[in-house]
């Protein structure tokens, strides 16, 4: 039986290396001793948590995480059977990317929540009453806020009111750049936190669904 | 204590690394002006005169060493056809990106500047700002790098992967930039601005790795940048630039807006006199500081970057966001002017 954790170690340099070829072989190997599920609890996901730890070291950039979460999340479509694809226990969640058109973070945060077994609604960009509105409907209780601008940022006060106002409360956690340049921000918009990346996200999940987070 | 400098003066001698009277300070307003002139932002930045008369009443109030022609980035978008997204309280955004398919790219072509409204109308605010300057003010220009524009044209996901995964497109669409940027910077310089900011977000250790940018962004600004007739700046727009510091310094520029992400004095050390830096502070944070707080970031970026020239203050995005309140700003400079001086 192949060890996680040296299946880790490989995954991530591969992942990194953007060797796709490679990770697939990894994946092969691993199934042979786990599920999908396991595989993306034991391996895709710690690697893809340590590269996210690089991005926040600075020693990793945002380009590796994109493409690294990408392939993971498409790796693991493909190996989780039609039949099987109830992913982890979770909270409903959904991610959304606030009044922007460019905003790679919150593409990012969902590929990788994904390739790590959690299925999260994809709202791409929505503005605040759509995204109020949406999170009701469909029952979300974490949801996921990205924002690129200072602007968008402080409009999560207004996302947090119509919230209030629908009569719904979901854990609201922000993230994206102007967080990451004032990290009291999330607090005066009223988010209950921020991430600093996809590999909070994971975190933070794992902490609310009362995994190793 | 040194003679009094015009701010062109104390600007030149910071980039040749030399020591004026004080560190010169570069308030990089876009959109304050419309609160001068009681605007709505989209008005304001629909006419040069508006733009060129706050940009005026701005340095009246603050005296700091620059003129920002800049109205908004997105512009260059409109020119190709893109839409723009105007808010009451922040920069104006490119919309939906208008480059949808690879074939977009196949039939892209440069568009022709003349018939861009935005584009006109900072050209002519710069010839406003230019008679108004009577040469003692440094003009500085804003052009997006051909590297970085496609964020706005294709969305930022996409274009990754077209970078990752089509590189001859990439290519293609690279020559088009170029050929825009390139025009585009030297409209303003004929104009009358006195340099250049290219920026490149894109290329920045942030977002992609030093290898990647070695054969894409730097290839693209060591083309590019000689093309311009004016001196140019290199500005990642808060993104990192620790490691690719000579590289940028190989393109030719002669300064670097830094992040507060970085060192400035690592920075600086970094660039061994071949570019001066402009920065760090950070205009995001800048939104709550208290006179203390303001005078303590002043005075630490002074210390780190200031001796021997090379150094300009400045926020690290190249654009003071427009919740940055006016006492604030005066801080800023009221610390810059007491730390930032040369004996």
């Amino acid at each position: 039986m192949v060890e996680a954790g040296s299946l880790v170690d490989r995954m991530e340099i591969r992942l990194l290396s953007l060797d796709k070829e490679g990770v697939e072989q990894l994946v092969g190997e691993a199934l042979v001793s786990m599920s999908p599920l396991e595989l993306a609890e034991r391996v895709i996901s710690p690697a893809l948590r340590r590269i996210g730890e690089g991005w926040q070291q600075g020693k990793v950039a945002l380009s590796q995480v994109y493409v690294a979460g990408k392939m993971c999340d498409r790796l693991l479509d493909d190996v989780l059977p039609r039949a099987q694809q109830v992913r982890k226990a979770q909270p409903r969640m959904a991610i959304s990317n606030l009044e922007d058109y460019h905003n790679l973070g919150q593409r990012i945060v969902w590929s990788v929540l994904r390739a790590s077994g959690y299925e999260v609604k994809n709202y791409e960009r929505q503005e605040v009453r759509s995204l109020a509105s949406k999170a009701k409907e469909d029952g979300i209780e974490v949801l996921f806020v990205s924002t690129l601008m200072l602007r968008s940022a402080l409009r999560v006060k207004d996302l947090r009111k119509e919230l209030t106002s629908n009569g719904t409360s979901p854990h609201l956690v922000v993230g994206g750049a102007p967080f990451l340049f004032d990290r009291s921000l999330y607090l005066k918009v009223k988010a209950d936190e921020m991430g600093r990346d996809a590999t909070d996200a994971i975190r933070i999940v794992e902490r609310i669904s009362g995994g190793p987070g | 204590m040194k003679e009094e400098m015009t701010s062109l003066e104390r600007t030149l001698a910071a980039l040749s690394f030399k020591e004026g009277d004080r560190a010169p300070v570069f308030l990089l307003f876009t959109m304050h002006g419309a609160k001068l002139l009681h605007m709505p932002l989209r008005q304001y930045l629909s006419r040069s005169e508006n733009v060129a008369r706050g940009q005026l009443r701005l340095r009246e109030l603050f005296g700091h060493d620059c003129l920002y022609p800049l109205g908004y980035a997105a512009a260059e978008v409109e020119a190709f056809g893109g839409e723009v997204t105007f808010f009451r309280d922040g920069p104006p955004n490119a919309g939906r990106p208008f480059i949808r398919s690879s074939e977009d790219i196949d039939r892209l072509e440069k568009p022709d500047i003349s018939k861009a409204k935005a584009m006109q109308e900072m050209l002519r605010t710069i010839s406003l700002l230019k008679e108004e300057a009577e040469g003692e003010v440094p003009i500085v220009g804003v052009a997006m790098s051909p590297f970085s524009l496609p964020v706005m044209q294709l969305g930022f996901p996409s274009y990754l992967d077209l970078i990752y995964e089509d590189r001859q497109r990439f290519w293609s669409l690279m020559r088009v930039n170029q050929e825009f940027c390139v025009e585009w910077a030297n409209l303003q310089l004929e104009a009358g601005a006195t340099a250049i900011g290219y920026f490149d977000p894109v290329s920045s250790t942030t977002i992609i790795p030093r290898s990647l940018y070695l054969e894409t962004g730097h290839l693209v600004a060591k083309e590019t940048i000689p093309k311009i007739k004016g001196p140019c700046v290199t500005h990642l727009a808060s993104g990192r630039c620790m490691g690719i510091v000579q590289d940028i310094a190989d393109t030719g520029s002669v300064a670097i807006g830094v992040s507060s992400l970085d060192d400035l004095g690592e920075v600086k050390r970094e660039g061994r006199g071949r570019m001066a830096v402009i920065g760090n502070l950070n205009g995001i944070e800048m939104v709550r500081w208290t006179r203390k707080r303001a005078e303590e970031r002043v005075k630490e970026a002074v210390a780190k970057a200031a001796q021997g020239g090379g150094f300009i203050l400045s926020d690290n995005h190249g654009e003071i966001p427009f919740q940055v309140p006016w006492g604030i700003m005066g801080w800023v400079v009221d610390a810059a002017l007491k730390h930032g001086r040369y004996h």
